[in-house]
């Protein structure tokens, strides 16, 4: 069901006319050489990858040589959160780069084992990821952030995605005892209640389910988890 | 037939692409921005300024130093400071002014009387960014001269050292009780030795998770061995000076980090 429903998936994508992400090499923003004309690309599309306070950062110190690790970090940064609203695998990709030369400075770094941790669960949510790539990139997002967890002496933030992992690969108990554990803790609110409650459904609990997502859109952000809350409240609510 | 069995395989295709697409999976979120992490220094940072003009201005706090870096409960700075005087004290390295850019805390001195063998003088402990005094001595020391070089009686020196470094209680950790902008409520007060003008570093432990059961569950899931992962010690994320104290509780300023969670831990230094 899972494959025939992904390949459905598919079709319907190429025939919306989604753009697939191509696979361009080519200068990365965060490595030595790189200019704003980014792969032969124009400016304008270079600002579309960027915000201007990035751009304005990479584009001296470049001169002068590779960057220093609080660059790398805060490039990448900016570029993996860029694709949270655009959308673009080519964002993830130039993050990743950077996370990798943040590695080779501090391997034991917070950041970029984080955000690398991060970048490789966006590929696997990416719909055009094969099955393959799929299990490689869950399986390199959970030693990420299992390694920042650590780093972070139990820092909330890589608990969170580790806990998101569980539900992807459908290991609904283990998800919900981190997602209570966070509950508990009182951070992301409004993404664990609602994480909360499709668990619920998953075991079948419509009643634990409403309170959960009642409880997610009088919390009232962010924005998408709450428009999931209610959407399945009204959903399963009647 | 043919039409029956395509149309059927149309439907089919179209309530698995609607409804098996897992669309209702919630979405993936963006992260938060973590507090920005500061390096930790555990150990208080003292800065040894002179005690005014003259030879014996700047050897007392030279003698202070030696005796004050022996005791172990500092981290002992000097910017110049004891070997320069009158106008030539401003360009040191550390002055009052500077001192909150590299120490948490200053002694300064004053000379009160002096005789051909007996000085006495007055220091001061204080807070290098609001200034508040933590300590005062009042003491006198005899001295030796000779080839006009006077050097200060240095058991005299080092007892006083001694008192310095009690002076300020290691009292362990606090915890946030609540925040208001920067201002901070710790559940310590004078009755655990907190007084104004102490530092403190704050560690993020609102935002971390202390149950071990999952601790160990993450480990076994992610498959990471904690031991193998070198790291820099907590995450301290602020650093703070004590602007008030009552019997049971105490009131902080955050001077540098992005802001204090309740549940936050606070490391008196």
């Amino acid at each position: 069901m899972e494959i025939l429903s992904r390949c459905a998936c598919i079709v319907i994508a190429i025939f919306a006319g989604a753009s697939c992400a191509t696979t361009t090499a080519g200068v990365m923003p965060c490595s030595p050489n790189w200019t704003p004309t980014y792969n032969g690309e124009s400016v304008e599309s270079v600002d579309k990858m960027l915000t201007d306070a990035t751009k304005d950062q990479i584009s001296p110190i470049h001169r002068s040589g590779s960057l220093p690790l609080g660059k790398l970090l805060s490039i990448g940064d900016a570029l993996r959160d860029r694709n949270f609203m655009v959308r673009d695998m080519r964002l993830v990709r130039a993050a990743e780069d950077c996370y990798v030369r943040a590695l080779s400075l501090k391997p034991d770094d917070y950041r970029a084992n984080f955000g690398l941790g991060i970048t490789h669960l966006m590929h696997a949510y990416d719909e055009l990821t094969d099955v393959t790539q799929e299990e490689a990139h869950l399986s390199a997002a959970k030693r990420l952030l299992g390694k920042a967890y650590a780093l972070g002496h139990g820092y909330y933030e890589p608990l969170y995605y580790i806990a998101e992992i569980a539900v992807y690969e459908e290991k609904y108990s283990l998800a919900a005892s981190y997602f209570k554990s966070l509950e508990q803790l009182g951070v992301r609110r409004g993404e664990v209640t609602t994480l909360l409650g499709y668990l619920a459904e998953k075991r079948k609990d419509r009643d634990a389910a409403i309170q959960y997502y009642r409880t997610a859109s009088d919390i009232g952000w962010p924005t998408s988890s709450i428009v999931f809350a209610v959407s399945r409240l009204q959903q399963i609510g009647r | 037939m043919i039409m029956k069995i395509v149309s059927v395989m149309v439907v089919f295709v179209t309530m698995v692409s609607l409804f098996g697409c897992d669309h209702y999976r919630p979405p993936l979120m963006l992260p938060n921005s973590p507090r920005t992490p500061f390096v930790n220094l555990k150990r208080f940072r003292l800065a040894l300024l002179n005690f005014g003009e003259g030879q014996l201005a700047q050897a007392l706090p030279a003698v202070l130093l030696t005796a004050l870096e022996q005791t172990g409960r500092f981290t002992v700075f000097e910017g110049g400071g004891i070997r320069t005087s009158g106008d030539k004290f401003k360009d040191a390295a550390i002055t009052e002014a500077t001192a909150r850019e590299s120490v948490d805390g200053y002694l300064s001195g004053t000379i009160t009387s002096e005789s051909a063998t007996e000085v006495c003088f007055d220091i001061r402990l204080e807070n290098a960014v609001n200034h508040a005094v933590m300590f005062t001595r009042a003491t006198c020391t005899k001295y030796r001269s000779g080839n006009g070089v006077m050097v200060p009686e240095r058991d005299a020196i080092n007892r006083l050292a001694d008192e310095v470094s009690r002076s300020i209680k290691q009292i362990g950790h606090a915890r946030v009780t609540s925040v208001d902008s920067r201002v901070i409520y710790l559940n310590k007060g004078s009755s655990a030795g907190v007084v104004e003008g102490m530092v403190a570093y704050l560690v993020a432990s609102a935002e971390t998770v202390t149950d071990n059961q999952i601790h160990l569950s993450v480990f076994k899931y992610t498959g990471i061995d904690p031991s193998s992962v070198s790291s820099d010690g907590a995450l301290v994320v602020g650093n703070l000076y004590i602007i008030a104290v009552e019997d049971k509780y105490s009131v902080g300023w955050l001077y540098d980090g992005d802001y204090a969670l309740p549940g936050d831990s606070v490391f008196f230094k």
